[in-house]
């Protein structure tokens, strides 16, 4: 089956002052019909530069200056190709991370609903689409529909507002959904809520529509739980590709492993912070873009581009040790949660 | 919204008390308006008689009492020069006055507004400095002389349009256009900041990954989100044009408030100036309540009382 989203070597370029940034680089990411795919890294790895790129969201110094994106098989990214208008908020639902801050303070959540139903289903009646409303709202988990949908932002909390942002990226029921860190601003209990939202989503959809879902985040932990598959991106590069449960339970890629060995752990285990920065890369990095920070690190490493390693889980991690008998497999496995 | 109005409407009964105080005050500083009317050659014994008949040979304590006490009856006093009720007068010139300020307020939005979203949009660059070199001029010119200098382009030389007067729609363009010109700046200069500040929100990108049309995301979501302070000067900008365009109506010999309120200072007839500088201050205090209502009607959170 033909993936509803995929990034083709995906490399994004920033012109600032002090030349040029490179925030993405050959990133391969492909996402199937009812498939969610964790993207993690830390701020500033790229990661929302990425799929943010897939809109058309870029500032205006970013612009993609290698390999292209497709969503449903069409080209709607590539340098000097700019298509994002053909799908954004049809075939592709964004929800952000502000809660508060995606939407219009002014505008009751009823109108909004009703403005992106009007610009993406203009065939339906006004009755047909405000019951499409009704029935996206019942399905956030609101009982009160016309309460919420007569509701100011203002008057609602960060979990419902965020909920809101999800009904106005579902509404036209997309193949593809993107959440960029879409629950790193709410308490605990209301981010449980709205992951399993998002999980019953693409659940029901897996069956139905078909949505597939990327699912933006640094947490770890949070994307095994609702991912199929992750991919954990550094300094702008995919460094490894994998099905959720062994990429948590096998990390093959030391910056995985690290990541992994970074998460406060229940039972007491040590916590290591990961040591230095991750570097911006400006010009041609040669070699690994971990190597600086990576223990295991060995001259072979900084010499050149690394190629992926395939692994026994079907996955692959861009390290020359990932196969499992160089210095790279030293860390068991066990020290991940689970 | 009741507490939120009743908080508005009793600073705008200040303000309406301190700007009538104002008035008679400072209108009894402008000279004998007996003097003025009976000429030099008049006798001390006619000068008490009409002073008595005009209640000026009255302590000022007791002219101030009984000059509220009238206006709080709604009687804005007899014009010493005419000796025909003032708001009669004022009622009889505003007309004119009204359609000036229509006019150029009309003509200050539309082109204020574009002006400054497309300042705001092309942030930074040939049409932001486009922009803000139009306001800045538009706010640092001088009335006067920019009325003169389209009269005698347009008037004298081209001979396109009449110098003065109200003859018609074609003799309100050029008093129109010289009055616009200071709301027109400003009202740009503030879209420009307003419209720049709310481009920056996180809510527009959103807006757009929704697949709302750019137009819609900042003539509709932007725009509104940028409107308060816009408003804000707009209903202040009303008030003063209403209230008087004194420069202009000189210039362009336009038959408004602003020319009766200059023939009062003249004829120091301070009963007609202080009735005029209180209308004014109604006129301005009565905008500014509903540029106030309009901010709780735009904007539902200052309804809520939550910002």
């Amino acid at each position: 089956m033909s993936p509803v989203l995929e990034l083709r070597g995906l490399t994004i370029e920033a012109a600032t002052a002090g030349g040029r940034h490179v925030l993405a680089d050959g990133v391969d990411l492909s996402l199937a019909a009812g498939e969610t795919l964790g993207l993690i890294g830390e701020s500033g790895s790229g990661k929302t530069t990425t799929v943010r790129s897939v809109l058309g969201l870029l500032d205006r110094n970013v612009a993609v200056s290698a390999g292209e994106v497709r969503v449903l098989g069409e080209l709607i990214q590539a340098p000097g190709v700019q298509a994002a208008g053909r799908v954004r908020g049809r075939h592709v639902g964004m929800v952000f991370q502000g809660a508060s801050s995606s939407l219009d303070p002014l505008m009751t959540v009823r109108r909004q609903l009703r403005e992106v139903a009007r610009t993406h289903l203009p065939r339906l009646s006004r009755a047909e689409r405000d019951a499409r409303i009704a029935g996206v709202i019942a399905r956030m988990g609101f009982t009160e529909v016309d309460r919420v949908l007569d509701s100011f932002p203002h008057q609602l909390s960060g979990g419902m507002r965020q909920r809101i942002a999800i009904a106005l990226a579902v509404v036209t029921e997309p193949e593809v959904l993107i959440t960029d860190e879409c629950t790193s601003a709410l308490d605990v209990t209301t981010q449980a809520e709205v992951v399993g939202l998002l999980a019953s989503l693409t659940a029901a959809s897996s069956r139905g529509t078909g949505m597939g879902m990327v699912f933006v985040t640094h947490d770890l932990m949070l994307a095994g739980e609702i991912c199929d598959r992750i991919a954990v991106m550094y300094a702008g590069q995919i460094v490894e590709v994998g099905a959720a449960r062994e990429l948590i339970t096998a990390p093959r890629h030391p910056y995985t492993r690290a990541l992994l060995a970074a998460i406060p752990r229940w039972d007491g285990g040590e916590v290591r912070a990961i040591d230095g920065t991750a570097p911006r890369v400006t010009e041609d990095w040669p070699g690994c873009r971990f190597a600086p920070r990576c223990p295991r690190a060995e001259q072979i490493c900084r010499a050149g581009e690394v190629p992926w390693a395939p692994l026994p889980g079907g996955g692959r991690a861009r390290c020359h040790f990932a196969a499992g008998d160089g210095p790279g497999a030293a860390v068991p496995a066990s020290s991940a949660r689970r | 919204m009741l507490r939120f109005l009743a908080g508005k409407v009793t600073r705008g009964v200040v303000t309406l008390l301190i700007a009538v105080s104002a008035a008679f005050f400072l209108a009894r500083g402008t000279g004998d308006p007996v003097r003025e009317m009976l000429g030099d050659l008049a006798g001390p014994e006619q000068v008490a008689q009409l002073s008595a008949q005009l209640g000026l040979d009255r302590p000022l304590p007791v002219q101030y009492a009984a000059f509220v006490g009238d206006l709080a009856t709604g009687d804005l006093g007899t014009s010493i020069r005419y000796g025909t009720p003032n708001l009669d007068l004022i009622l009889g010139w505003l007309p004119a006055s009204l359609q000036l300020a229509a006019a150029a307020m009309v003509l200050a939005v539309l082109v204020g507004i574009p002006l400054g979203v497309w300042a705001a949009l092309r942030e930074g660059r040939f049409a932001d400095r486009f922009a803000s070199t139009v306001a800045l001029t538009g706010q640092s010119i001088p009335l006067f002389w920019l009325g003169l200098m389209l009269i005698l382009l347009f008037a004298v030389t081209l001979g396109w349009l009449p110098a003065g007067q109200s003859t018609g729609f074609s003799s309100l363009i050029l008093p129109a256009v010289t009055l616009s010109t200071l709301p027109m700046a400003q009202i740009a200069r503030l879209t420009r900041s307003s419209m720049s500040e709310v481009l920056g929100e996180a809510f527009l990108d959103a807006t757009r990954a929704r697949g709302v049309a750019r137009w819609r995301v900042v003539l509709v979501h932007a725009l509104r989100n940028a409107a308060l302070p816009v408003i804000t000067i707009i209903g202040l900008q009303t008030g003063t044009l209403l209230s008087g365009a004194i420069t202009v109506e000189f210039v362009f010999a336009w038959p408004g408030l602003g020319t009766l309120a200059t023939q009062a200072v003249q004829m120091r007839d301070f009963s007609l100036i202080q009735a005029i500088v209180i209308f004014g201050a109604v006129v301005f205090v009565l905008v500014n309540l509903i540029v106030d209502l309009l901010y709780g009607i735009l904007d539902p959170r200052i309804r809520d009382g939550v910002a």
